[in-house]
């Protein structure tokens, strides 16, 4: 009945109805498809859109962050010694250089230490080295005296193969002939049995080699002073070093000092001149 | 429908659009940030340096510079060769990244020293059963804690030849070498900035 009345409708002119209510499910069934999948494909940009951002919004602190520590790093103070000027001393290359932040004032060649061994036979050892390390410029002279340490007797009496005689204010020294020698004030005297007395001079170059013995005077005697030596200037940097002149200026540029760092003259001088006390002295 | 559809379609390609040049300007961001901590570190190691009382040695390898310091003054500075792996520049910096390391080993002209199978290979010369060679990095060589090598010229051996430097090793010349040796002592510091 129902089959026979749809046959009528469709022989009644019916087919194109039917035709385009098919035709529209078909179009809106994929149509609702499509606006499922892009509502799906849109979400799910912008899920990636939005963890995009974040993320960029993460990276801009990072890269603000790290402009922050870049600057503060640039701009903080480095202490140093600052506009103090400094004095160099390579060892290797016998050269000091006076130095102000990077500029050089003053440079010039200079004698180092020879790093030659001295012993005393049983007792003691000395290694002739210009220190390494940090000095300080601790005072500075004009015409300054040598007082020659231990080590110098110890080298006169190897060089001239003689014995070693201390000499102290309180013990005089009894000869062979009779005399003494003696300290007297500031003066190391010789006394003869006739009472005679005289005041004996020495010097480098001019120890006192007596009855086969190098004369040892205390420090304090003007026998144990000698001038000229050390140049016209000294530059002390403690503990028996110091920056000085020289009566050898052929020197220059060698290892032949025991251990102080040894200049021209006139460039000692300009060091005196141009170094105050307390200037750091870095030697290497 | 068809509307919404095209509505979704753009606003879509929209988000595409932004998420392309937020991409780029997070790449943007992100090298400038690691230029800057780059920087920073090498700016930190350089002023740590520079602060230090003790001497030091400082290798400044953007300028090819080996520095002498203290006291924030520079004692010697002295023009070095950086060994690079088969001419990338890359390779050695690798090794010789910004911070501080420390002098592991002095050696001095009797020291045995393992020099490296690549040596030989680099060099086109036999490699012997034995690499242990006498004096290899020459009268005085200064192994830092990461390897690094500091070495002058050796009169003979495998890297007796001017044109070769080791692979991230660090060729100072033999008047330098020789002026600093003395002063250089195991445990002393090695600032190293790029």
């Amino acid at each position: 009945m129902l089959i026979g009345r749809v046959g009528n409708f469709l022989r009644a002119g019916g087919t194109p109805l039917v035709s385009f209510a098919l035709t529209l499910g078909i179009v809106t069934g994929l149509l609702a498809s499509q606006l499922a999948t892009s509502r799906r494909e849109r979400d799910l940009t912008r899920q990636i859109h939005d963890e995009s951002q974040r993320l960029l919004a993460e990276a801009r602190l990072r890269a603000d962050e790290s402009g922050d520590s870049l600057e503060a790093a640039v701009s903080a103070p480095i202490d140093s010694i600052g506009d103090r000027p400094y004095i160099v001393v390579s060892i290797a290359d016998h050269r000091l250089w006076l130095k102000q932040k990077e500029t050089t004032i003053f440079a010039t060649r200079v004698a180092t230490g020879s790093g030659r061994i001295l012993s005393q036979t049983g007792r003691r050892k000395w290694k002739f080295e210009t220190p390494r390390g940090r000095l300080v410029v601790l005072n500075k002279e004009s015409d300054p005296a040598w007082v020659p340490p231990d080590w110098h007797y110890v080298e006169v009496a190897h060089k001239k193969k003689v014995r070693m005689q201390q000499i102290d204010r309180n013990s005089p020294l009894l000869l062979s002939d009779s005399s003494v020698i003696a300290v007297a004030g500031a003066e190391i005297v010789r006394r003869y049995p006739d009472g005679r007395e005289a005041v004996l001079e020495g010097g480098e170059g001019r120890e006192l080699i007596i009855d086969g013995k190098v004369i040892v005077p205390p420090i304090g005697t003007n026998q144990r002073r000698f001038a000229g030596v050390v140049g016209t200037h000294r530059l002390n940097l403690g503990d028996g070093y110091a920056l000085h002149g020289t009566d050898v200026p052929t020197s220059i540029g060698t290892s032949v000092s025991h251990g102080c760092v040894r200049l021209r003259n006139e460039d000692i001088e300009t060091l005196f001149r141009l170094v105050p006390v307390g200037t750091p002295v870095y030697i290497y | 429908m068809a509307a919404r559809v095209w509505r979704l379609h753009s606003e879509t390609a929209h988000l595409r659009e932004q998420m392309s040049d937020a991409e780029r300007a997070r790449i943007d961001l992100a090298i400038t940030s690691e230029r800057n901590r780059a920087t920073t570190v090498a700016e930190l190691v350089r002023r740590q340096a520079a602060a230090d009382r003790e001497l030091h040695l400082t290798l400044d390898v953007d300028s090819a510079r080996m520095l002498l310091q203290r006291d924030g003054i520079t004692l010697r500075s002295m023009p070095v060769t950086i060994g690079v792996a088969g001419g990338s520049s890359d390779s050695a910096r690798v090794g010789l990244a910004s911070g501080a390391r420390t002098i592991g080993t002095v050696l001095d002209g009797g020291a045995l020293w393992d020099v490296p199978e690549r040596v030989y290979l680099d060099r086109d010369l036999p490699v012997p059963q034995d690499r242990r060679v006498k004096g290899a990095l020459g009268k005085v060589a200064f192994v830092l804690d990461g390897g690094t090598v500091i070495y002058a010229l050796p009169k003979d051996g495998p890297l007796s030849d001017s044109s070769y430097v080791l692979e991230g090793a660090v060729l100072v010349r033999g008047d330098d070498l020789r002026a600093i040796a003395p002063n250089i002592m195991p445990g002393m510091t090695v600032y190293v900035f790029d």
